[in-house]
């Protein structure tokens, strides 16, 4: 999704170097987070808070 | 030359002004003449409070010479990240837009230091909002590293780390959301605890990312961490976390006379780290084995998938936070965190969730390496400490290769809920701080300290009298 357009439906207003730097940032994120995408969760593999979380 | 106002140990100066052979108001007073000193160079704080402090170590010394003490930390200095309310004083968070705050009332970790008996000097600087690795912090200056003031004293707890090690006070408090103790206490020389989260209550503190905040102290030595931590600890019907674990009672732990180590291995604990670190890691783990640990490998498969999902709930809750709490105002904060905040709102719902269902697997596994050892051991930050000149947002973008680097090791333990814990073991050739960190079962910081303590021993370190 356009970041310019998802901050602005949360009312954030950056200027464009900003802006520039936070989809850099969400670029090198997304490659990040493909470990995460490529991770095997489980039907049963709950969210931490829901059983685990505080330890 | 100023000499460093504090160079014994907490239960030694409690001991000394018990026995009113220490005047709390001499002690006070030899920090602010410290602070006065070093402080143009440091950036250490941003409020010293030398008349409250005054005025509450003469009660101190009253109350000593009627044989009259609150506690173990009766009469000593301590420094407060500015990130705690204190009532009466600013809490700026280090954020311009903060500057005219006051808090109303104590935050439940100052106001039990205050109950031991503390004196609170000083509210000391950070990164802006605890959100970033190096106190360079464009409203109240950068920390510089006592060791070599051209350097980072890391974050974002830095000037309670620059305070301790620069001996301006006896303890601090700083707060750990992804390394926030651990990486300035690497870097300074120090020891910094951050305890299992839910030990000790986040009441009266501004928040980072609920998930992983929280609280613990600075300090010389292991066994000053473990007396501070006793204080600091227990139940606060204000912060509903801390209704799993009780108080700390075993401040002084025995060391263990067996225990087995986990060295953390795989890509995220072994790659990137520079030498001389590794070569510290090295010794430290031949100085366990030789004070009678079995030092072994072990893996937690899924640690560097827990990364990305650690980065995902941390920036996500602190663009939450943030949003709500200062709307419209994003460009009145520093360039770097401005920055990070707009990062985060960009991360989806599904991210989040996922997120922390990553976290639920790498809890479990993490539980599952800790049955079979009692500890965990790797490096707390794998570089030494960058030169200010180099990460500072207002000369380029070298801050972002070295955020990654800097809490590449720390945030793992802000994951999984662990006690963990950084201590000093040597120098870099340019006489540097190098620090590892150990990490025990949640709740076990018994077993955390009394092992530290065993390594700290071996090490033999002590923290040097520093130039002003």
């Amino acid at each position: 999704m356009d970041v310019q357009r998802l901050l602005a439906e949360q009312q954030i207003l950056v200027d464009d170097e900003t802006l520039r730097a936070v989809e850099e940032w969400r670029r090198a994120w997304l490659r990040e987070w493909e470990r995460v995408r490529a991770f095997d969760l489980r039907d049963e593999d709950l969210p931490a808070p829901l059983w685990c979380w505080p330890p | 030359m100023v000499l460093a106002a504090v160079k014994d140990d907490l239960a030694a100066l409690a001991t000394a002004i018990r026995a009113c052979r220490l005047s709390p108001v001499d002690l006070v007073a030899r920090c602010l003449r410290r602070i006065q000193a070093t402080e143009p160079g440091l950036h250490a704080f941003i409020h010293v409070d030398g008349e409250g402090a005054l005025a509450a170590a003469r009660q101190r010394e009253q109350e000593a010479r009627r044989g009259e003490i609150r506690g173990p930390l009766h009469g000593i200095p301590i420094a407060v990240k500015d990130l705690f309310d204190q009532a009466g004083l600013p809490t700026t968070a280090g954020a311009a837009i903060r500057r005219s705050h006051r808090a109303a009332e104590h935050a439940t970790a100052v106001r039990r230091l205050l109950d031991a008996g503390a004196v609170v000097i000083g509210k000391t600087n950070l990164h802006e909002f605890a959100f970033g690795v190096t106190s360079i912090n464009p409203h109240f200056g950068a920390v510089a590293n006592p060791w070599d003031r051209e350097r980072i004293a890391g974050g974002s707890s830095g000037g309670s780390g620059a305070a301790v090690a620069a001996g301006m006070c006896a303890a601090a408090l700083g707060t750990d959301t992804g390394g926030s103790i651990r990486i300035p206490a690497a870097l300074c020389g120090i020891v910094g605890l951050k305890p299992t989260l839910g030990r000790v209550s986040r009441h009266g503190v501004v928040p980072l990312a609920w998930s992983f905040d929280t609280v613990g102290p600075m300090a010389r030595t292991v066994r000053d961490a473990g007396l501070l931590l006793s204080v600091l600890a227990g139940p606060d019907p204000n912060d509903p976390l801390t209704v799993h674990y009780g108080p700390f009672t075993a401040a002084l732990p025995a060391p263990p006379s067996s225990f087995r180590v986990g060295r953390l291995r795989g890509p995220l604990f072994d790659e990137g780290l520079d030498d001389q670190v590794g070569a510290a890691l090295e010794r430290a783990c031949d100085l366990l084995a030789r004070a009678g640990g079995r030092v072994t490998s072990v893996t937690v498969e899924t640690a560097a998938a827990g990364q990305a999902a650690q980065t995902a709930i941390l920036f996500a809750e602190a663009s939450a936070y943030h949003l709500r709490a200062y709307p419209g105002r994003l460009a009145e904060y520093g360039a770097d965190v401005r920055e990070l905040l707009a990062a985060g709102a960009t991360i989806p719902a599904t991210a989040y969730v996922d997120a922390q269902r990553v976290q639920g697997v790498v809890v479990a596994q993490t539980r599952r390496v800790l049955e079979e050892v009692d500890l965990l051991i790797c490096a707390a930050v794998p570089i030494p400490a960058p030169r200010i000149d180099e990460v500072d947002p207002a000369r380029g973008d070298g801050w972002r290769r070295a955020r990654g680097p800097l809490s590449r090791l720390t945030r793992f333990f802000n994951l999984t809920g662990l006690p963990a814990l950084s201590l000093p073991v040597g120098r870099t050739r340019e006489g540097l701080p190098i620090g590892v960190q150990l990490a025990s079962a949640p709740g076990n910081e018994a077993r955390l300290l009394g092992v530290a303590a065993v390594l700290e021993a071996a090490v033999d370190w002590t923290l040097p009298e520093l130039a002003d």
